[in-house]
């Protein structure tokens, strides 16, 4: 299983993108960095199968495949539970609950009552509960205080050690600097290669 | 399928009280501005057609606005749900809960308008009717706001929902086949258009950013 990129090119409405090249295997992570309106969360639709590409090819896309957005996927009115339990209907597979050990004493709390940083964490756990074979998470650590972005950490590490292909994104490498698993970066305001 | 529709359906029901609650000072208005002495059967079925269709706008405009193109559309793509599953369980939902708002006021209706003759079954049937025939059009309406958040939903939907006004006052006074012919185009033309136009916005929403 390898996700292949050869030249990806993309057009958006205030910038072009690319070439991009990038090969990932299984157990692998890539990161996509660059500044506001670089075009990471772009890149990441074009890899989704999302977005038209003005040139380049993708191969290798792997059939089940998670992502998180900008913004939480979050029913405000439901409690973590209720939202966790949904999630798994929606993704159609078994979750791992292991993942969701941090979440066990917050499980009835309504989600309109996090923080931010919270229903990122949820939201996260929750969707790397599930085994896919790659993961798009976008600017995942935002929000997070240190505590709970060295969990999530280890949650992805799980996952990446489990043979899934995760392609997170980032503002700078400085916000990558001390993960605890290896992940090439790709930085968008240059040419990645 | 299913995860869709207990999402929709939760948004759909929030939606439920405060679109209730919006309909029962206007029947409260509409009885005290009623002359009770030239009351009959069809003015009193126009008010409640008047009322229906005036809460249907809050369910929509309501249960919409908890949706977040960033959150729920972007991830469902991710997951490769296609976006017609999308619009029939918004379809679904929405029509779930336009017939209990409809349920609700017939309960509260002949408090109001006491009568002998007041056809409960029938407008029970014509509401789930007005309501299949309304949900598609309703449901892709509601998608616009999530384009535009300044889209007056108020402003399109009534106009588009007059045919269905004028075929469920009449229908509720008597059967007339040309009325039956209208609202069966309305929803055929209105699902096959709603469907298609759903699905293009749906994929330019989760384009965009």
């Amino acid at each position: 299983m390898s996700l292949k990129v050869t030249d990806l090119r993309l057009r958006r409405a205030h910038f072009e993108l690319g070439p991009i090249s990038l090969e990932l295997r299984a157990g692998e992570c890539c990161a996509l960095i660059g500044a506001n309106g670089s075009g990471k969360s772009s890149l990441l639709k074009a890899l989704l199968g999302r977005l038209p590409t003005t040139g380049g090819s993708l191969s290798g896309l792997p059939r089940q495949r998670a992502a998180i957005g900008l913004e939480p996927l979050l029913i405000e009115s439901w409690s973590i539970q209720g939202f966790i339990n949904w999630y798994g209907l929606l993704a159609g597979n078994p979750r791992d609950e292991t993942f969701l050990s941090e979440l066990k004493n917050y499980r009835s709390m309504k989600i309109s009552w996090l923080s931010s940083g919270w229903k990122r964490f949820v939201e996260a756990s929750c969707v790397l509960s599930h085994s896919f074979e790659i993961y798009f998470l976008d600017e995942v650590f935002v929000h997070l205080d240190p505590r709970r972005r060295q969990q999530l950490e280890g949650l992805i590490k799980r996952r990446l050690q489990s043979g899934a292909m995760v392609i997170l994104t980032a503002h700078s490498a400085d916000e990558l600097e001390k993960l605890s698993f290896p992940c090439r970066q790709i930085h968008l305001n240059e040419r990645a290669s | 399928m299913l995860a869709l529709v207990l999402k929709d359906w939760s948004n759909a029901k929030n939606s439920f009280y405060p679109s209730l609650l919006l309909g029962l000072p206007l029947i409260l208005l509409l009885s005290f501005l009623d002359n009770r002495t030239n009351s009959n059967l069809l003015h009193q079925n126009q008010f409640y057609w008047l009322i229906y269709f005036y809460s249907s706008i809050s369910v929509f405009y309501r249960s919409f606005g908890f949706e977040h193109r960033f959150h729920n559309f972007h991830i469902y793509r991710s997951l490769d749900i296609a976006p017609w599953k999308v619009f029939a369980s918004q379809c679904l939902a929405h029509f779930g809960i336009c017939i209990l708002i409809g349920l609700a006021y017939l309960i509260f209706i002949p408090i109001f308008w006491p009568t002998e003759n007041w056809p409960i079954f029938e407008l029970l049937a014509l509401t789930a009717a007005i309501a299949a025939c309304q949900t598609p059009l309703g449901c892709l309406l509601g998608l616009l706001l999530q384009f535009e958040r300044e889209f007056l939903f108020a402003l399109f939907f009534l106009p588009i929902m007059t045919p269905l006004l004028l075929a469920a006052s009449q229908l509720s006074e008597d059967f007339y086949p040309s009325w039956v012919y209208i609202l069966s185009a309305f929803f055929l033309a209105g699902s096959f258009v709603s469907a298609l136009v759903f699905q293009f916005f749906f994929d330019e929403l989760t384009q965009s950013q």
